[in-house]
This record gives C-alpha cells, sequence and structure tokens, in this order.
C-alpha cells in the first residue's frame, strides 16, 4: 500500500517545495505537489508525455533520488525513516533500459543479484527463466550475445527474483514482439493474483488499458486525472465513437504521444 | 567540400574536447615535463670513479688532487664497501696495493691502471671535445624524444580509437554511409585534427624540456617526424578501431602495441643493447629518424620519405577499406 | 560470498584484466629462466680509433680495457664518438703517445677515463708492478637483478587496481550502477566486494610471481605475504576510486596509465638515485609503492628492520586510502 501526498520536487536544489511556491532561481520544479495512493494487489499506471515527471516520481518512490517534499509512505511506514535495506528487499525494480552485466550470462547474471536478497524470498532462477519462455541454449551465453527481447526477459527476471511486494515497471513491453508483449502482461496479472502491487510506467496506451486497475495522468508535475481506465472513457465519451486511452492521454495531458 | 570538411573537423574537435583529450593531453605535458626537469636530469648527474689512498707513512705526497686520503685501514675499507666503483690503494706496508671490488675483468684492469696513475700528480690533459652537446643538453633531448614518440604511438593512437568507438557506439557511422560526402573525408578529418594536436604537443614538449634555442634549432625537423609518426598512428588506430569489435578489445591490442613494439625500439636505440634484425622493426627507422631529428642529425634521406609515405598511403588504403565495410554492415 | 565470486567471474571475462593478471608473472618467468641482463657492459669502456693510426701493440693495450671499434674516415670515427647511445672515447696517434676525443655528453666516468689515458699509457708498465686484489661482492648486476625482481613484484602486486578500476567502469557501461541503487546492498557490502575483487586477484598475481622469481628464507615469508597483501588492498582501494572518478574506459585507461607510472617511476627512480635528503624520502613515501619497494628490497637483501618499517608505512596507506574510498563512494 502506498501513500504519497504532496509529493514535490525541483531538480536545481533536490528541496523542499510547496505548491504554488516558485521553483530557486535556476531550478526546475518538476513535480508540483502530487496526491495519490495505490493499494495492495492494484495495478496503477502512471502516465504522461516526455518530461511529465514520470521517471522522476518512480526514482523518488524506489528511493534512488532524495531531498523530496511532502510525505511517502509504504505500508503505513514513512519511507524517510524506513531501513534502506529492508525497504529494497521488499521491491522490485524494472529499468526502462535492461541492466546486465554484458560477460556474465543470464545465469549468473540473476544468482549474482539474488545474492543479495535473503535466501527464503527467492524464487528459482530456471523456473522465472521458464516462466520468460527464455531460450534455455542461451542460459549459458554471456548477455552480450542476447537480443533486446532476450535482455528485457533477463531483466524481468531480476526484477521478480525476490517475490517483492512492490514491483516498479519501466516501459515492460519495450521492444518485445507481440508474443512477448502478450507474456509480459500475462505475468504482471499473475503477479497482482499473488497481492503484489504494481507500479506501472508507460507510454504504450494498449499495457495500461489492459493491465491497468487505475491510471493516472502526469502533466507538467501534476496530476491532470486518476480513475479507471473505463470510467476516464465514460466521462469523456462524446458519443461518436468510444474513446480511447489514447485519447484520452491527448485529451488530458494537451499533446500527442510523443 | 570546405564547408563539409569544415563540418567534420568542427564535430571530430567537439568529441576530442568533450572526451577531455586536450586535458589529459595538457596532463601529460606537465607531467612529464615535471619529470624530466625535476627527476631525470638530475639522476643523470653521475660521480666519477674515486680512489681512496691509506698511506700513514707519508711515502706518496706529491699525488692527483682527486686522489681522496684516508685516516686508518678500516676508513679504507668503509670507503671502498660504500663506493663500489672506486678503487683503494694501501701503502701501509711499504709496496703499493690496489684494492677493489670485482667489477667486469676489463673495468677492473682499468680502475687498478686508473688508481696508479693517480699516485703522480695531476696532470693538465683533457680530451678533445668533438661534439656539441653536454651531458645534460643530450639528456634532455634523448628523453624528450621517448616521451615525444610514447605519448604519439600510445596516447595519442589510444585518444583516436576511443573517439572512433564512442562514434561506433552512438551508430552515427551509418548516417556517414548515407550523406552526400565523399567516404575519405570522414578518415580524413580525424587525421588532420589529431596531426595538429600532435605538432602543438611536440612544440611545447620541446620547447619546455630542451631549451628554447635549442629547441628551436631542431623544431622543423622534429616537426617533420611528428608528421609521420602522427599519421600512421591515426590511422593504426583508426583501423584497429574499425577491425576490433569494442573498446575493450582494444585496450589490449594496445597494450600488446605499447610494450612490444615500444621496448625493442627503446632498448636498441637508447642503450649499447642492440637487437639482430631491429632495422626490419616498422617503428625503428621513425624512432631514430625522430631521435637524430632532435640532434639535429637528420637529413633529408629519400629512400626514408618515400618508405614513410608509401607506408601511409598503403595503410589509408586499407583502413578506407575497413571504413567502407563498417558502414555496409552497420548500415 | 556468491556476489563474490560472481564479480570476480566478471572480472575474469574481462582479456584486458587477463592480461594484466598474467603480465608480471610471464616477466618473472621470462626473467628467471631466460638469465639475467647483463648490465656490467654498459660501464665498460668503449674507444673507437683510426684505421692503421695506432699499432698493434697500442690497440691490444686498449683492448685490455675495453671493445675497440676501428673505423675507415676520421669523419666516421666521430660520428661514432657523437652517437647519443654510446660513450665511445676516441684515440689517435700523438706523439711518442696517444690523444683521446670525447663528444662532451657523457656521463663523468668516461669522460674521467678519456682525459686519464694519455697517462695511463705513457706509464703502462707501472700496473704490473703494483700487487692488484679484487675482491668479491655481491655486484652491480646482483643489485639490478633484485632491483627488478622488487619492480615485478610491485607491478603484480599493485595491478589489482587495474581489475577493479575496469569493473566499475563496465558497470557504468552496462548500466548496473542503476541496478546497484536498488539492490539491498549496504554501503559497506559494495566497498568490500569492490575491493576483494581487486586485492584478491592483485594477491594471487603478486603470489604466484613471488613463487617464480623470489628466494628468500622461510622466516621471512610470512613479512612478504603482509607486504603483498597491504599494497594489494591500497592498489585495490586507488582501482575503485579511479573507477568510481572516470567517465568512460579512455579517461579510466588514462588515469591506470598515469598512476602506474608513478607507482613503477617513483621507487626505481628512488634506487638509481640513492640516498636523497629527508625531505625527499618523505615525499617518495607518499606513493604507496615505494615503501612497498623498499620492504622487497629489504626482505631480498636480508634487512628486516627496514622491512618492519615499511609494513608500518603501507597499513598506513592502507588505512588512508581506504578512509578517502569512503568518503568518496558514499
Amino acid at each position: 500500500m502506498i501513500k504519497v501526498k504532496n509529493l514535490t520536487y525541483s531538480y536545481h536544489t533536490g528541496g523542499k517545495k510547496h505548491p504554488g511556491s516558485r521553483p530557486d532561481k535556476g531550478g526546475r520544479q518538476v513535480l508540483q505537489g502530487l496526491d495519490f495512493a495505490v493499494g495492495d494487489g492494484e495495478i496503477f499506471g502512471f502516465l504522461g508525455p516526455n518530461g511529465s515527471g514520470k521517471s522522476t516520481t518512480q526514482k523518488i518512490l524506489t528511493g534512488i533520488l532524495k531531498g523530496y517534499g511532502g510525505k511517502i509512505s509504504f505500508w503505513g511506514q514513512d519511507i524517510s525513516v524506513m531501513q534502506k535495506k529492508e525497504f529494497l528487499q521488499k521491491i522490485g525494480v524494472l529499468f526502462e533500459f535492461p541492466y546486465l552485466y554484458a560477460n556474465l550470462s543470464a545465469a549468473d547474471n540473476l544468482n549474482y543479484f539474488a545474492s543479495f536478497y535473503p535466501k527464503g524470498q527467492l524464487r528459482d532462477v530456471g523456473e522465472l527463466l521458464d516462466q520468460l519462455e527464455f531460450k534455455k541454449d542461451f542460459l549459458k551465453k554471456p548477455v552480450s550475445s542476447y537480443s533486446k527481447g532476450m535482455r528485457q526477459r533477463v531483466s524481468m527476471a531480476r526484477a521478480l527474483l525476490s517475490s517483492p511486494k512492490v514491483l516498479f515497471l519501466d516501459e515492460p513491453t519495450s521492444g518485445l514482439d507481440p508474443s512477448g508483449a502478450v507474456l509480459f502482461r500475462r505475468i504482471i496479472e499473475e503477479e497482482r493474483r499473488k497481492g503484489t502491487t504494481v507500479f506501472l510506467t508507460t507510454h504504450n496506451m494498449l499495457d495500461a488499458d489492459l493491465l491497468c486497475d487505475r491510471v493516472a495522468f502526469l502533466a507538467d508535475g501534476q496530476i491532470v486525472a486518476m480513475d479507471t481506465p473505463q470510467s476516464l472513457k465514460e466521462q469523456n465519451n462524446s458519443g461518436d465513437r468510444a474513446p480511447t486511452l489514447e485519447d484520452m492521454f491527448i485529451h488530458y495531458t494537451g499533446r500527442g504521444l510523443s | 567540400m570546405g564547408k563539409k570538411f569544415c563540418a567534420l573537423l568542427n564535430k571530430d574537435l567537439r568529441m576530442m574536447i568533450s572526451g577531455k583529450y586536450f586535458f589529459m593531453a595538457a596532463g601529460f605535458l606537465v607531467l612529464y615535463t615535471l619529470y624530466v626537469n625535476l627527476g631525470y636530469v638530475r639522476f643523470m648527474k653521475e660521480d666519477p670513479y674515486h680512489v681512496y689512498l691509506y698511506d700513514p707513512q707519508g711515502l706518496e705526497e706529491d699525488v692527483a688532487s682527486e686522489i681522496i686520503r684516508v685516516s686508518s685501514k678500516e676508513e679504507l675499507e668503509d670507503a671502498l664497501q660504500s663506493d663500489g666503483g672506486s678503487a683503494g690503494v694501501d701503502l701501509s706496508s711499504g709496496k703499493v696495493q690496489v684494492i677493489l671490488y670485482e667489477g667486469t675483468p676489463k673495468s677492473d684492469q682499468y680502475r687498478a691502471a686508473y688508481a696508479l696513475s693517480r699516485l703522480q700528480s695531476s696532470h693538465e690533459y683533457r680530451a678533445e671535445v668533438v661534439g656539441d652537446h653536454t651531458l645534460e643538453q643530450k639528456a634532455r633531448r634523448e628523453i624528450t624524444c621517448e616521451l615525444l614518440f610514447f605519448e604519439i604511438s600510445a596516447v595519442g593512437f589510444l585518444g583516436i580509437a576511443a573517439i572512433l568507438f564512442k562514434e561506433k557506439n552512438m551508430g552515427v557511422i551509418r548516417v556517414h554511409g548515407i550523406l552526400p560526402l565523399p567516404k575519405g573525408l570522414f578518415l580524413f578529418s580525424k587525421m588532420i585534427i589529431f596531426l595538429l594536436a600532435d605538432l602543438a604537443f611536440a612544440v611545447l614538449l620541446t620547447l619546455f624540456n630542451t631549451g628554447w634555442a635549442q629547441g628551436l634549432r631542431v623544431l622543423p625537423g622534429v616537426l617533420i617526424q611528428t608528421i609521420f609518426l602522427s599519421l600512421v598512428m591515426a590511422l593504426v588506430g583508426i583501423g584497429c578501431s574499425l577491425l576490433l569489435k569494442d573498446f575493450r578489445q582494444f585496450t589490449l591490442a594496445y597494450l600488446v602495441i605499447a610494450i612490444f613494439v615500444a621496448t625493442p625500439v627503446f632498448l636498441t636505440a637508447n642503450t649499447p643493447v642492440k637487437l639482430e634484425g631491429i632495422a626490419y622493426h616498422p617503428f625503428y627507422p621513425i624512432y631514430m629518424g625522430l631521435k637524430n631529428a632532435y640532434f639535429g642529425n637528420w637529413a633529408a634521406d629519400p629512400l626514408y620519405f618515400a618508405g614513410v609515405t608509401c607506408g601511409i598511403v598503403v595503410l589509408f588504403a586499407g583502413v578506407w577499406l575497413a571504413f567502407c565495410k563498417e558502414m555496409a554492415k552497420e548500415g | 560470498m556468491k556476489g563474490l565470486c560472481l564479480q570476480m567471474k566478471s572480472v575474469l571475462r574481462d582479456k584486458f584484466c587477463l592480461m594484466t593478471f598474467f603480465l608480471p608473472i610471464v616477466v618473472a618467468a621470462a626473467f628467471q629462466f631466460a638469465g639475467t641482463v647483463d648490465f656490467s657492459a654498459m660501464g665498460e669502456l668503449h674507444f673507437g680509433a683510426l684505421e692503421n693510426d695506432l699499432s698493434s701493440q697500442t690497440l691490444a693495450w686498449l683492448e685490455q680495457y675495453g671493445a675497440v671499434t676501428v673505423y675507415g674516415t676520421r669523419e666516421e670515427l666521430i660520428d661514432g664518438i657523437n652517437e647519443p647511445s654510446t660513450n665511445i672515447i676516441g684515440v689517435e696517434a700523438a706523439c711518442a703517445g696517444i690523444k683521446t676525443m670525447v663528444s662532451g655528453d657523457e656521463l663523468e666516468h668516461f669522460r674521467q677515463a678519456a682525459d686519464a689515458l694519455p697517462a695511463l699509457y705513457g706509464n703502462r708498465g707501472s700496473v704490473s708492478r703494483a700487487e692488484v686484489t679484487v675482491r668479491k661482492k655481491p655486484d652491480l648486476a646482483a643489485g639490478f637483478r633484485e632491483m627488478i625482481i622488487a619492480a615485478i613484484l610491485i607491478t603484480a602486486m599493485f595491478m589489482g587496481g587495474t581489475f577493479n578500476a575496469m569493473n566499475v567502469i563496465s558497470e557504468k557501461e552496462d548500466g548496473v550502477v542503476f541496478v546497484n541503487e536498488i539492490l539491498p546492498m549496504t554501503h559497506g557490502q559494495y566497498l568490500v566486494q569492490k575491493i576483494a575483487v581487486g586485492f584478491l586477484y592483485g594477491s594471487l598475481s603478486s603470489i604466484l610471481t613471488a613463487v617464480i622469481c623470489c628466494r628468500m628464507p622461510l622466516r621471512e615469508i610470512p613479512l612478504l605475504i603482509i607486504l603483498v597483501a597491504l599494497s594489494a588492498f591500497v592498489a585495490a582501494v586507488v582501482g575503485l576510486l579511479i573507477g568510481r572518478i572516470s567517465e568512460g574506459m579512455l579517461v579510466s585507461v588514462a588515469y591506470l596509465k598515469i598512476v602506474l607510472i608513478l607507482f613503477m617511476g617513483v621507487p626505481i627512480l628512488c634506487f638509481l638515485a640513492g640516498e636523497g635528503g629527508i625531505l625527499v624520502r618523505a615525499i617518495c613515501y607518499l606513493v604507496p609503492s615505494q615503501p612497498a619497494f623498499e620492504g622487497i628490497m629489504g626482505l631480498l637483501e636480508g634487512d628486516v628492520g627496514v622491512t618492519l618499517k615499511d609494513i608500518g608505512i603501507l597499513a598506513m596507506h592502507g588505512g588512508g586510502w581506504f578512509l578517502v574510498s569512503c568518503v568518496i563512494t558514499h
């Protein structure tokens, strides 16, 4: 359960700001008082154009960026006072790009990252890769020989390895062929059924439409709309045709998908 | 064409600046200059052979002024032990006894003869000097030559490859493949910009370390040799970066080249150790050309110039082919 | 432990690191089994003479003191004298004796020899009247041999820095540095793992090198191991710092080059230059390879006191560099 209250962030000073206050001279106010909550086992989509503050929000929530304003709590506990190691053991992160040791194999990469988590919460590497339909004959080959899709599978396996309570996914189906994208959606659904909370950042409106329980549209550092995809479509149904999430995106953010 | 070439030069210059190439070159220049002026030149100062005389009975009053008289046998022993190249003369028994620690048979013979000769009063003879340089001038030229050769063949070579690898990683080489641009210009602009950087480095290193008067005298010859070396290394660097997969593989090749290419050349050129077949080593004539330039001995040898020019042309042709292949592969 | 093993596996797959691991071992083996480099010839006199100028007795007399090269013309003789890589003393016949020529840029004892040679020639009978005692001593060549062994060991010890630098740079290039930020890994764990990689490889390379080229009494081996361990630790920390501050492979290779030149050059220069002032020695001790080199030389020469002092200095280096790495990596 994630609760975010009045989240602000400015890149110049990394300091606390109140909504409506002017940023520091030369600073850029990226987040202007975000308020949202994500329930346990919910898939929450965070959508918006480039530069709207999605990645910044994700970095703050995963503890990478400090110096934010407002309050963030996970499972009722303020993140700023939580033990960092304890917090990181409970989350899994899939980055936008597949960051792996290029000269180690998939198995070696996963075993290496697994070594940082308590044994009790680890999933079997072989089973995980099977679930992700990773080609077995590449298991021992170095990552440098993998295609983008294979690297994405290994990165996803890394995110899921520690059976996280909260999963942060940044463009999970980027670079995957349609069958790969379908597989990833199935796995994300599977995680939701297990009770994992998923914080999904994506430009892929199909992913957002099919997966998310609720979505929030971010524009210029503010949440401009937040509801279930269905409710948002119904609210904006002008009758000519059923609006798509893409139409919602353009409507709420005021710009085309870039 | 001129505008396109200037655009390429501008792009390469900016890549060199962003890759901190000039910053590193300046750093190495300072390091080398400090090393030469504060370390190497001082180390070259060396004592001559000493002769210690133990003459308790005063048998030899009129000896050479260089002789160091000691007052006891223990003092003589201590002096000989601490000064390994010296010779001692012991007259305590009434007979002339020369004591020295083993060197080579010939140097032992010489030191003994020298020690005995000091028992006569100083001679005024001074050997005729037929050269133009002092020991310090020679040392400065030698070390400056070595440092310049090392810098261009190791550091510059690394720099040009790093930039090309960056462009490979960014994927911009394939973009140049579809630009209305003669392909050779892409390579040529890199060669020119690195050549200019190497020439500037050569000028500063020479002037800072050999002195302004001496430096200016030898600079024309040094710059001509620098041009040859710079072009060769630039082409080798471009070739390696096109043929090898990534920068990591390149650093391996670079280490091999730096150690196994430079070492035999330095050993042969600067010490009495002469390796057979060194004349066939591709870098030996270039290094000797540079060294001769520093000593003002270089002469316009048509064969040498023709050979180096042909080598550069052949290298360029090979690199151009590799570049075309690379563009086709990426495209 | 598992994570450390996999980090080490990752480093081993890097051909550059593999080569730096084996380089000192190969050099040590070549030095040990291919025979020593004979430096003694470099101090010997070398004479140049004109064809048909000196008598055969004079040439024979010269040959007892050094090699003689005969040149066809005076110009060739002068070119030979002026050749920068040699210290040839030109000898010509003059009246009843000889006269000598030098280039002016030779070392002092060659100039001294050239000045003294005519007088020596004139008194060439007197040597046979004197009693000459040549004593055996660990000669200059042996001293150089020990210096070369110490230099090879220093290279092995401080190569650990390369492994660490390459490891950290690879993580930056592969993007793993971003993943590290979300791993439940404390700062201490990160430091220990990174330093351990360089420390273990540096120590292993040094021990193998030492086994090949070092011959010392058993009682000195624990001291050598301590020296190796401390040096490898310092090198690992320095390598980690280089990896952290470098933006890419090119910059890190340049920094590594500077550091290795400094680490190799300072002890060798200090050794060759001989005893310096207290200030000079203190400045040299700022470079961690200087106490390491001195410690090894002490062990090779049997002077354990010097080694113990240098171990103390190295330990201080280890502590200091570790503190710096804690601050910079945090």
